[in-house]
């Protein structure tokens, strides 16, 4: 395996200002903005991040709930850009941190397998080639005319998913994707998941799930507060994270 | 980075094209309604305006549809992409895509129902046995002026309406006096002078005018006014786009 470096955050901070009371109405703002008087609250979302993630590492992010994983994705997607630091990403991105981005109930499963494939950073011409594909995994050839509006959640996902992983791509972020879903599909992500880690794709996952984190990756990081606290093998991690109090 | 063109391009399209496909599916008429919503509307306004108000206007239909199918891309384009922002937010924070996409696709699907709105006006024209003159091969020059100038506005309102969410009523009020002070059901000779300066300052009077010389009147419009107001439209353009850019970031945390 390649020790190649494909993900690279150099001190990387995210910082939010609060403002401490609402959004204001163009009127309250002018007026506090006068007399001086808009405060804000920073707030970091993510703090002095180092992160070197090499060529076929699978690394799973763990911690609470608003600890910063998402954003730490989102970063790393180029969805927010840092407020300092640097972001070095190589290769193409696949990310999903939702299935199905774009997806709209009106249009058909073959008009939103395209709309979806190229918010996910495909061409046109790709998504013609691998359209039978798609359309054979997602296993909804007697619907891919119909409205999205009159699947069930269940395919909907499917159709998500299909689209997501047509493409073999260098790194994939994934996003709490098993949540949502029944068994047989966890089963076929998991499956997928494995396929592409052996064509030497780069993971990123988020999980509370600890057990695909212990099936999937090899790493884990864990983030408390926007800032990494550990990143070290997955089961030392992990038993660090279930003793963090709740 | 050729590839990248391709897919921004690709990109654009679909936007465009989902646009288009959503206005009228669940309509009966589809896509009839960009020729015959103009043309009912004139026929309102011509009625209202020419028995109530009684301009002294030689075909007036075809005045008040040279004014209104410009004057109605305006208004929605600005108007709906002032809020592309923020009703795409959900969509926004799960993938990367350029973002002045979405202000640029939603005013391009509203221009390509402009030029499906031209055609009810070259019918009507023909019909009211004045049909276009050599004029009429300038209308591009125009057209490109009120493109430009609606996007860099359209581009300017969804950053602003991202920090203050109130500009979006706001603007619906400037819109409705904005249109009164356009000259578009009216003349502009009947405004008095000592308040022509604010026909002046308008630049939606100077497209609005050029237009209709060179659909309505036939004349060729000057030079100077043509030229003048294409450069203030596409610097309006140039620092929608500048500003779209430098608050595009800053603006994602808020959404």
């Amino acid at each position: 395996m390649s020790l190649e470096t494909i993900i690279n955050l150099e001190d990387v901070s995210l910082k939010f200002k609060l403002q401490k009371e609402r959004t204001p109405s163009i009127k309250e703002f002018t007026v506090k903005l006068i007399t001086r008087k808009v405060s804000y609250l920073d707030f970091y979302a993510l703090k002095n991040i180092n992160l070197e993630i090499k060529k076929g590492e699978s690394v799973g992010i763990i911690g609470r709930n608003g600890s910063g994983k998402t954003t730490l994705l989102r970063i790393i997607a180029g969805i927010y850009k840092p407020t300092s630091g640097k972001v070095y990403v190589k290769g193409r991105i696949m990310p999903i941190i939702e299935l199905g981005a774009g997806f709209d109930m009106e249009l058909t499963g073959k008009e939103n397998i395209f709309l979806n494939g190229l918010l996910l950073g495909m061409t046109r011409r790709e998504i013609e080639k691998k359209y039978d594909e798609i359309v054979e995994f997602s296993g909804l050839k007697d619907f891919i005319n119909s409205p999205l509006r009159t699947y069930s959640s269940g395919m909907i996902l499917r159709l998500g998913f299909s689209v997501a992983t047509a493409i073999n791509p260098d790194i994939i972020l994934l996003d709490e994707v098993f949540a949502v879903g029944d068994e047989e599909f966890k089963k076929k992500c998991i499956a997928k998941i494995k396929e592409f880690k052996e064509n030497g794709s780069t993971f990123l996952f988020v999980s509370h799930n600890m057990n695909a984190i212990k099936e999937i990756c090899e790493m884990a990081i864990l983030i408390e507060k926007g800032k990494i606290i550990m990143y070290t093998q997955k089961e030392e991690v992990i038993k660090c994270y279930l003793k963090l109090d709740f | 980075m050729e590839n990248k063109f391709i897919w921004i391009k690709d990109l654009l399209f679909e936007f465009i094209r989902k646009d288009l496909k959503l206005k009228y599916k669940r309509s009966i008429l589809g896509i009839a309604w960009s020729i015959l919503n103009p043309l009912l509307m004139m026929i309102v306004m011509s009625i209202v305006f020419s028995y109530l108000f009684r301009f002294q206007i030689k075909n007036y239909p075809i005045y008040i549809l040279s004014g209104i199918i410009f004057w109605n891309f305006f208004s929605t384009s600005t108007n709906l992409s002032s809020l592309s922002l923020i009703s795409n937010s959900s969509l926004l924070k799960k993938v990367y895509f350029p973002r002045v996409l979405l202000v640029i696709s939603s005013t391009l699907s509203q221009f390509i129902n402009l030029l499906y709105a031209l055609i009810p006006l070259v019918i009507i024209m023909f019909f009211y046995k004045t049909p276009p003159k050599l004029s009429f091969i300038l209308i591009p020059i125009p057209i490109l002026s009120l493109l430009l100038f609606t996007i860099g506005l359209s581009l300017i309102l969804s950053i602003l309406s991202v920090y203050f969410t109130d500009i979006s009523y706001i603007y619906q009020i400037i819109l409705l006096a904005w249109m009164y002070l356009t000259p578009i059901f009216y003349p502009p000779s009947i405004v008095p002078d000592k308040y022509k300066i604010f026909l002046q300052i308008n630049p939606m009077y100077h497209i609005i005018i050029s237009l209709r010389e060179v659909i309505y009147s036939g004349e060729f419009p000057s030079l100077n006014t043509l030229t003048l107001s294409f450069i203030f439209s596409f610097s309006i353009f140039l620092f929608g786009l500048w500003f779209f850019k430098k608050n595009e970031n800053k603006v994602m945390y808020l959404l």
